[in-house]
């Protein structure tokens, strides 16, 4: 049997509409069977809210007397993009403060806003006959702008995957802190309330869908940036009224040493049209599969450790080789549910009516990465032969050799050539100065940072500025030296780029 | 009760907590330890019935003793209950609730401060804060 919109419609209008949420949904299907939820269940409300670093808002300030053609534009510190007309711009929410930081950016401006708290604003120009002022200083509140509409070009990732850490240190990422070796698991997404889970096919969800969107009506104007509906990672470009919306459902965030983002509210809302739709939205945390990446490599394609489901990220620890990983979420199940729940009310209520989209999302899109016109050279490519020594030899024998070859580094191997330590010219020099070592081994550091053939010169040179050192031994899989790598080299080759 | 020992520079080479064992016969078990240059800071988990005496034992000793009874402030507000504590937290202090709320044991924290920074919201603070 099938419904149409407009009846769904009516039945809000009159009262009798039933709405569930996507988790109880599938509850329903469960005992009821798809024919018969579709006809017991008219709308099925779908939540998510998380970390959604492609979101901003669009304003428009009115114009200053006498007028400016705002050239660039800051509110409390924070820059915003004033490359369209005179008082238009959009403050993008990873936008560092430039006096702040990482404490501070976009998102809490937008934050700042919808709080109804007073924000600081600076715009320079250049003068024109019709804009002749070249700067303007004042503070606004969000009542005094004309208009401000958040437009985020990629909101509601359908899912996404799970962030670990194999190396020996800790790393931050947008993904949280993720501990050594493994040592906790982070994810993202709200699994049986994902809004396109419950939609795969986008048969509701398209331009012009109404939703909820931090606590305003809000739209689907298009597919997300990035959106990948052939591998499951579809998303949604987004707008809505910033003016209507509420820090319940909008806050700012800060990710340690990584930067700033918002967390998004959303709430979509599927029109149980017939027994296919009620069947899709019937999907379990259990249905939704996702991959476990390796964050500790620097690449583009990071290693795939396993597949796991939401509900064993859920039940709060997954097995990575024997060994149980505890998980946490970046993005709120609670405020998910909490935000699928007002939707449902909403429509209940008969303040919220649901609209058809007026065209299609496309299913059949996967992005492409970054065309380069060259490759990031490897380290293979730019290192140097290497001068090593034994650690039997005495330290005026290692002075004469850093002297005579003109290097500053002496990796240092054992009889089978397999790198032991380092030693630098200012360790000879110090070992000179204090009268101490015949031999190297008291004075070579013994854990040596290296670098393999293989890996992009940037991951070499962010490892050199992370350890304030000033080159890397380049070792094979069999920690063989087979070259180094020094930051002089470096910088020079980088500096060409 | 946790406590937190803070050594000068000048005692940090004194073997303090063996002492104190040998001397109150209390049985410590040590949370957390931190030694760089300048000082010297280690939490420790004592029986509630003991706590004065090896207060008074370290601080005997030139060792600043306080009680670690409220270590991580908690702010409501700003928490969106999203759980990025739960796996960085070394003692377990937060937990899921079934109903995808957190939970807070505070009496299990040591004060390392990793879920601080991993907050992305703020919602953890230490008291002095």
């Amino acid at each position: 049997m099938a419904k149409s919109l407009e009846e769904i419609n009516e039945r809000i209008r009159d009262g009798s509409v039933h709405v569930v949420t996507a988790d109880e949904m599938t509850h329903l299907v469960g005992e009821l069977g798809p024919d018969s939820a579709a006809k017991e269940v008219d709308v099925v409300t779908t939540g998510t809210f998380g970390a959604m670093c492609s979101s901003g808002v669009w304003m428009n300030f009115g114009h200053s007397d006498p007028p400016i053609k705002m050239s660039k534009v800051w509110l409390n510190d924070v820059e915003a993009y004033a490359g369209v007309a005179a008082v238009d711009a959009f403050i993008g929410v990873t936008q560092l403060s430039e006096t702040r930081g990482l404490e501070y950016g976009g998102a809490h401006v937008i934050e700042d806003l919808v709080a109804r708290r007073e924000v600081y604003l600076k715009a320079v120009g250049y003068a024109t006959d019709c804009y002749p002022r070249r700067s303007v200083e004042t503070a606004i509140t969000i009542g005094d702008l004309n208009e401000a509409t958040m437009l985020n070009p990629r909101n509601a990732y359908q899912r996404y995957n799970v962030a670990t850490n194999s190396t020996d240190r800790v790393l931050y990422t947008y993904m949280g802190t993720l501990l050594p070796r493994h040592g906790n698991a982070t994810y993202s997404g709200s699994g049986t309330l994902s809004p396109i889970y419950n939609d795969p096919d986008y048969e509701t969800i398209g331009v012009g869908t109404r939703i909820f969107l931090c606590g305003a009506e809000g739209y689907v104007i298009g597919n997300g940036t990035q959106h990948d509906p052939v591998n499951n990672f579809g998303t949604l470009m987004v707008c809505g009224d910033l003016k209507a919306m509420s820090t319940d459902y909008l806050r700012a965030a800060i990710l340690h040493k990584y930067g700033t983002s918002l967390y998004v509210g959303i709430g979509v809302p599927i029109p149980v049209l017939n027994e296919g739709i009620a069947r899709k939205t019937a999907i379990s945390d259990a249905d939704i599969l996702t991959a476990v990446l390796d964050y500790g490599v620097g690449r583009r394609e990071r290693p795939q450790l396993k597949t796991v489901s939401y509900d064993e990220l859920k039940s709060g620890t997954i097995d990575l080789n024997g060994k149980e990983v505890r998980t946490s979420s970046m993005s709120s199940f609670f405020k998910a549910k909490e935000i699928a729940t007002e939707l449902a009310e909403r429509i209940r209520k008969g303040t919220f009516e649901l609209a058809l989209p007026t065209a299609r999302l496309t299913q059949r899109a996967t992005p492409k990465p970054m065309k380069q016109l060259s490759e990031a050279p490897l380290v293979r490519e730019v290192m140097l032969p290497s001068i090593t020594v034994r650690d039997a030899i005495s330290v005026q024998d290692a002075a004469k050799i850093i002297i005579g070859k003109q290097v500053n580094h002496l990796p240092v191997v054992s009889a089978d050539n397999k790198l032991i330590g380092i030693v630098t010219a200012y360790d000879i020099s110090k070992a000179v100065a204090l009268d101490k070592g015949d031999s190297l081994k008291g004075i070579m550091t013994r854990r040596v940072i290296t670098a393999t053939p293989d890996e992009p010169i940037d991951l070499a040179a962010r490892r050199l500025e992370r350890h304030n050192i000033s080159a890397l031994p380049v070792v094979d899989h069999g920690n063989t030296v087979v070259g180094i790598i020094t930051s002089e080299d470096l910088s020079k080759l980088l500096a060409c780029r | 009760m946790k406590i937190i020992l803070k050594f000068p520079q000048k005692i940090m080479q004194d073997p303090l907590l063996a002492d104190v064992v040998l001397e109150t016969g209390v049985r410590i078990n040590i949370d957390r330890a931190l030694v760089d240059a300048s000082v010297g800071e280690i939490v420790i988990d004592v029986p509630d019935e003991r706590v004065e005496e090896v207060a008074a034992a370290f601080r005997k000793r030139g060792t600043e003793v306080r009680e670690l009874d409220k270590p991580i402030v908690f702010d409501e507000a700003e928490c969106v209950q999203c759980g990025a504590c739960v796996s960085v937290c070394p003692v377990e202090v937060f937990k899921y609730n079934n109903d995808r709320t957190i939970s807070i044991d505070l009496t299990r924290c040591v004060l390392c401060k990793t879920c601080m920074e991993m907050c992305p919201h703020g919602a953890l603070k230490t008291a002095e804060e």
